[in-house]
């Protein structure tokens, strides 16, 4: 950190794989393609139209169950091979290392997803940045994972809003995050001033505003 | 009689049972949190321990005169510091009653980082340092006795921590007397006290306040101004009318208008967010927050559009360092180019739509804070001379000059190789003015872009 500090891509990111992961939220062919062979095997009844929704859910759970996969109605690799799908084949590893940052972002997709499902697109980059500037910032931890689990940190991580599935959304505000969008003007923190905040956090320097959320530093 | 026996007796199983349950409940959630309250307590007991570590070191560095025993000594608070931010972090304490200690303690850290970077070069620790260093040796004097103090109390009262998480959860407003909020309230309150350090580390807190270089002497704008400014930058499809409002502001190092434009009834949704500086009327950022469709577009295609894109708009010659996919887009990282050396401080971020080859995002805050025409030092060390200096287990190419950052405000120009040792690839940077190493990074390509540790 302390030498490209100014250089953030570096700490650049990974997240596409070959095969998209679908999951409740995803759109497009392959959703139409796992409702058609769901709704052959008669798990799925609903309409071939691409939306992952509460049914597509259901049926990928209820498949997973008689095929002994974990149950998370999430189609990854597993369950599309035992979908009968075509899987590609794992690119052989350029580096022999086993480095990624994979993680990060699903961990700060995560907090993005519990803090700011409802909010704009702007909004989820923004609450992404916040977490980042408070990995800059010498008044918070220094790694990712401890800034997300500081405790009263991040109300959505306390109550498990936050282990939610995943929408393609947050994840992609958080890649956007990453690769060094902030919209907030470098803020630390961020409320939802309808909501009863600790009278504490008005008297941070108040940066702006998007969606229902307030940025401050 | 028997009548009512039969409820009766139904009902007082149905009690029996339901305080069975209960009991069963209270003494799982008993025991979890006893765990909790541990955990939280070895994380305390830690943090005191190592504040301690960190008081004794401090005051050894301000008497230590040989400067290889001065820099195992600095090596050691760097350690004990982080290891004191970490424990610190693990306690139920939100930013406002932990900030100024979490802040302690990674200033001491870095300043002693820095001071051993400096050892290693060969300077001294002068006076001024010297300083510093009884400064932070005072705060850490400070924060033991207060820790001490807290050691006591938490010692008492096994419950210290879990009462501390149940009025951090109800947001209670303070009580008087002592309870383990107002315990930590005081001890922030005491590292308040001090003033905060000024040095060139990277948690320097006057560089906060920095002015953004590239808007230095430009004029106000209007929010007028700020609308066309957007409009004008704006990656516009043909035949679309589109309309602009200011929708807000942003506060920070850059003071800007938020700018929304629209697109006509056809594009209904698509919408383009802006921050356009107040002074100099500049774009901070800008995104479309569109779901892209399949990709047509190649990546060198998307690459030439994002230069061309910069290039129309007064961004000067820009050279595409990185590049990172996500979902059907690209973000590639563009850097200044100043009489061909690559200045990667000044960097702009350009995503590109695969779907159609739109450009969706900038993001130029860093580029706004950092950009200007550099005085480039004088270059005393040849290519090849710099490439003798490697490894010679590596298979090196390349060798541009590049201006890379050092910290915040330093900066230092190098040579960036390639270098390859088996599957695995590195850059690597020697300075091109005393042909030192600066830094090796190791490359990671994944199918997403290539990632720099």
């Amino acid at each position: 950190m302390t030498f490209f500090a100014a250089v953030m891509f570096l700490r650049g990111q990974t997240a596409v794989a070959q095969d998209q992961v679908l999951y409740w939220g995803s759109r497009g062919d392959e959703v139409v393609r796992v409702q058609q062979k769901l709704s052959q095997w008669e798990y799925y009844t609903g309409p071939l139209d691409g939306v992952y929704g509460y049914e597509t859910y259901r049926a990928v759970q209820d498949f997973q169950r008689n095929n002994g996969l974990a149950p998370d109605g999430v189609v990854g690799r597993d369950t599309r091979e035992n979908l009968g799908l075509s899987v590609s084949q794992p690119v052989p590893a350029v580096s022999r290392g086993a480095a990624t940052d994979r993680s990060n972002i699903t961990l700060l997709a995560r907090v993005i997803e519990g803090e700011a499902a409802d909010e704009p697109f702007i909004g989820k980059v923004g609450v992404g940045a916040v977490v980042l500037n408070r990995l800059r910032s010498a008044s918070f931890p220094n790694s990712l994972s401890s800034v997300i689990f500081q405790d009263a940190a991040f109300e959505s991580i306390s109550n498990g809003q936050a282990y939610r599935p995943l929408t393609q959304e947050s994840v992609q505000a958080a890649q956007l995050a990453m690769s060094g969008y902030d919209p907030t003007g470098e803020a630390l923190f961020f409320w939802n001033p309808s909501k009863p905040v600790s009278p504490w956090i008005w008297s941070r320097n108040i940066l702006t505003r998007i969606g229902d959320h307030v940025f401050a530093r | 009689m028997r009548k009512w026996i039969v409820p009766a007796v139904i009902g007082l199983l149905v009690l029996a049972a339901a305080g069975y349950w209960g009991y069963g409940r209270m003494a799982a959630s008993r025991s979890l949190e006893i765990q909790l309250s541990n955990k939280y307590q070895r994380a305390f007991y830690d943090l005191t321990d190592r504040v301690q570590d960190l008081e004794v070191l401090l005051s050894k560095s301000l008497v230590a005169a040989d400067p290889g025993l001065d820099n195992t000594i600095l090596m050691d608070i760097r350690q004990q510091a982080a290891f004191a931010q970490s424990d610190l972090s693990q306690l139920p304490l939100s930013g406002e009653l932990a900030g100024r200690t979490a802040q302690f303690l990674a200033q001491a850290g870095d300043y002693a980082y820095s001071l051993a970077g400096r050892l290693n070069n060969g300077a001294v620790i002068n006076a001024e340092h010297w300083n510093t260093m009884n400064d932070l040796y005072r705060q850490a004097v400070e924060l033991n006795r207060e820790l001490q103090g807290m050691q006591y109390r938490v010692a008492q009262n096994n419950f210290y921590f879990t009462r501390l998480v149940r009025q951090l959860q109800k947001n209670l407003p303070e009580k008087p007397g002592k309870t383990p909020q107002t315990d930590f309230q005081k001890l922030d309150e005491q590292m308040q006290r001090y003033p905060t350090l000024v040095y060139d580390g990277p948690f320097s807190e006057h560089l906060e306040q920095a002015e953004p270089r590239a808007l230095k002497g430009l004029e106000e704008i209007t929010p007028g101004e700020a609308k066309n400014n957007a409009l004008a930058f704006m990656d516009r499809k043909q035949g679309v009318d589109y309309r602009a409002e200011v929708t807000g502001t942003t506060g920070g190092q850059i003071r800007a208008y938020r700018v929304e434009v629209f697109g006509d009834e056809e594009n209904n949704g698509d919408r383009t967010v802006f921050d356009i500086s107040k002074k100099g009327g500049r774009v901070v950022w800008m995104l479309n927050s569109r779901q892209t469709g399949a990709k047509t577009v190649e990546l060198e295609q998307a690459r030439q559009k994002a230069l061309k894109f910069l290039k129309g708009r007064g961004f000067g010659e820009m050279r595409s360092a990185y590049y990172l996919l996500h979902g059907n887009s690209v973000t590639f990282n563009l850097a200044a180019v100043q009489d061909g050396v690559t200045i990667y401080p000044d960097l702009v971020k350009v995503t590109v739509a695969l779907d159609n080859g739109e450009v969706t995002g900038v993001e130029a805050a860093g580029y706004l804070m950092s950009h200007r025409e550099r005085d480039l030092p004088v270059v005393k060390i040849s290519g090849e001379q710099a490439r003798a200096t490697i490894n010679p287990r590596l298979q090196t190419s390349g060798g541009k000059l590049a201006l890379i950052p050092e910290g915040v405000t330093d900066e230092k120009l190098v040579y960036e190789f390639r270098g390859q040792l088996g599957e695995d690839k590195y850059l690597i940077y020697i300075n091109a003015v005393n042909g030192r190493e600066e830094n090796v990074m190791k490359l990671i390509e994944t199918p997403g872009g290539t990632l720099t540790m």
